[in-house]
């Protein structure tokens, strides 16, 4: 019942038609790894269902591979709108689903707590709570207050990267802790883990302040040194500003994109070859002072 | 557009006195991220001016929350608000993400101001950052929500940073985000969201309120050097102008020696960065 496994292997847990959530923030601790393998697979029609949508999202759209994008954010933050998604969407190919942080957060957190919907106060008289096919007007039984309630966060498979795992799946970040990368754990199915290195849970137990994810919770572990490359990984080494400027000038056209595929993606053929093809003093020079 | 005013004080100086002036002692006041540029210089830079100069003037205990640190020390902002960089801030209080985060967003009871801006804003102060067109098959598609239903539902007072052009101060927004006053006076109280919400807006032109019995935007004051034409030349509709608009206060020597002397020594919250970040 080993939970180490291999890139391939991990990633044949999703399923085309999958609903999938990849955790992290924007352009940073994304498994972009796991993203460029879910294409290398092809792997299709999936339903993203991440707080925010970066990179991996525009990235798995430019592919084929997405048929909804579920979220709170979607873009490149200062590299301005995600290419692929904003022609994807424009050109009808991927539904949008767009939610408040509030409405958001209250369907990961119902599925955390067993509860079959979250409600969310901040939706009325927006034009996107009648945009939400799922979203039902409900009045308070207390308040009698109008409220909005979308069924709770489903995620076939949840998609986290980390400082370290163990053996046993525990998952750690060293400085920061972002407990609610747990929280969305708590709602999957299944949980992937790519991580920068895999240790013996005697480590664990010596630094189990570090931990955010109990190894209960962690179906897949898989060591994928500069996983979350071109985005950063917070503590380890910093995004990589002329990756992300080439990606967005490839991505601005959907036939270079294709070339951008083939030589990032489908050209290499594990991670191994990924990071190969970046370069070791490429991915060093990421590793400036303080890791940020 | 940083050195109009001869040189003796930029915009974002003018802009940060000017909000200043509308946060009051005891409240806690919300900020988001942004990216690098003059967008990040409004969408963070001004405000967190603003509440270092509440701070040191009027409003000694204002509290402020970004992400889920509590007053951190403002001239020490980092040029890059990595998740790393906001951990190493030294700040009063460092919460779990999501009790701040939308959790302090979504609680009226706690929740004085906030900040937001719109690729759309309408004369009834409706905010749109989702799409531009129609939602299924939008002209451009933009970035979503964010928590800006959520600030503007919850939060007393709004306090929208933008910058002043045609496209942007449209009649009626295309997709409505986040409800500002809705269609009218009686918008928000059909609605069930709080009927108490002041909005402000402040842009490179000009302050804009709402009027009280109608809640259409209303021109409160002109930027020095600035026309009443030059503001109705960029606006989208049709806005409330009364008879004698006042000027917009000039930075004393005072504000402007606390501005750049003690709050923004490091010129990293009012100059715009080239530095490309994100949270």
């Amino acid at each position: 019942m080993g939970k180490v496994m291999d890139l391939r292997e991990a990633v044949k847990l999703i399923k085309s038609g999958d609903c999938i959530s990849f955790i992290g923030g924007v352009l940073r601790n994304k498994s972009l790894a796991a993203a460029r393998e879910i294409i290398r697979q092809g792997i299709r029609d999936l339903h993203l269902q991440s707080f925010t949508s970066d990179l991996e999202a525009d990235m798995l759209i430019g592919a084929g591979s997405v048929r909804k994008v579920e979220s709170v954010y979607t873009g490149l933050m200062g590299y301005g709108l995600a290419p692929n998604f904003r022609r994807a969407v424009e050109s009808g190919q991927v539904e949008p689903i767009d939610l408040p942080e509030s409405a958001f957060v209250a369907k990961f957190r119902a599925r955390g707590m067993g509860i079959p919907f979250g409600v969310t106060a901040s939706l009325s008289g927006t034009d996107v709570a009648k945009s939400l096919a799922e979203a039902k007007e409900i009045t308070c039984p207390f308040t009698g207050k109008k409220l909005i309630a979308l069924p709770a966060a489903n995620p076939d498979v949840a998609i986290i990267h980390a400082h370290r795992a163990d053996v046993a799946g525990n998952l750690q970040f060293d400085e920061i802790r972002p407990m609610e990368y747990f929280e969305y754990v708590l709602a999957a199915k299944k949980v992937i883990a790519t991580v920068e290195e895999i240790v013996q849970v005697d480590y664990t137990f010596a630094h189990y302040d570090r931990t955010i994810v109990p190894g209960v919770f962690v179906g897949a572990v898989v060591k994928t040194p500069w996983g979350t490359h071109p985005e950063a990984l917070e503590g380890r080494y910093n995004s990589d500003h002329a990756h992300l400027k080439m990606y967005v000038e490839y991505a601005r056209d959907s036939k270079r994109f294709e070339e951008y595929l083939d030589t990032y993606v489908y050209a290499t053929k594990t991670h191994m070859d990924y990071l190969n093809l970046v370069g070791l003093p490429a991915l060093l020079d990421l590793q400036s002072e303080g890791g940020i | 557009m940083t050195q109009r005013f001869g040189g003796y004080y930029t915009l974002y100086e003018l802009l940060a006195v000017s909000v200043a002036k509308f946060l009051e002692d005891g409240e806690l006041v919300h900020v988001g991220v942004a990216a690098g540029g003059k967008g990040a210089v409004m969408a963070v830079g001004v405000p967190m001016a603003a509440i270092g100069l509440a701070q040191l003037t009027h409003a000694p205990s204002l509290t402020m929350f970004m992400g889920h640190t509590f007053n951190p020390k403002i001239d020490e902002m980092p040029v890059a608000l990595t998740e790393t960089a906001i951990a190493r801030w030294r700040c009063q209080a460092r919460i779990e993400m999501w009790g701040a985060n939308p959790g302090l967003i979504n609680n009226p009871d706690h929740l004085d101001v906030t900040f937001s801006s719109g690729a759309q804003v309408d004369k009834y102060g409706n905010l749109n950052i989702t799409a531009i067109g129609d939602y299924k098959k939008p002209e451009v598609r933009l970035i979503g929500c964010l928590a800006q239903p959520d600030q503007l539902a919850n939060a007393h007072r709004s306090i929208i940073l933008q910058e002043h052009q045609k496209r942007v101060f449209v009649d009626k927004v295309d997709f409505i985000t986040s409800v500002g006053y809705y269609d009218g006076p009686e918008g928000r109280k059909k609605l069930g969201l709080r009927t108490d919400k002041m909005i402000r807006v402040f842009t490179d032109l000009a302050v804009l309120g709402f009027d009280e019995s109608t809640k259409l935007m209303r021109l409160e004051s002109i930027h020095p050097g600035v026309t009443v034409e030059q503001v109705l030349e960029n606006t989208g509709f049709e806005l409330i102008v009364p008879e004698k608009v006042p000027e917009t206060s000039s930075p004393t020597t005072e504000e402007l020696d606390l501005l750049r002397r003690r709050i923004d020594p490091r010129r990293a919250l009012l100059e715009p960065s080239e530095r490309i970040a994100s949270y």
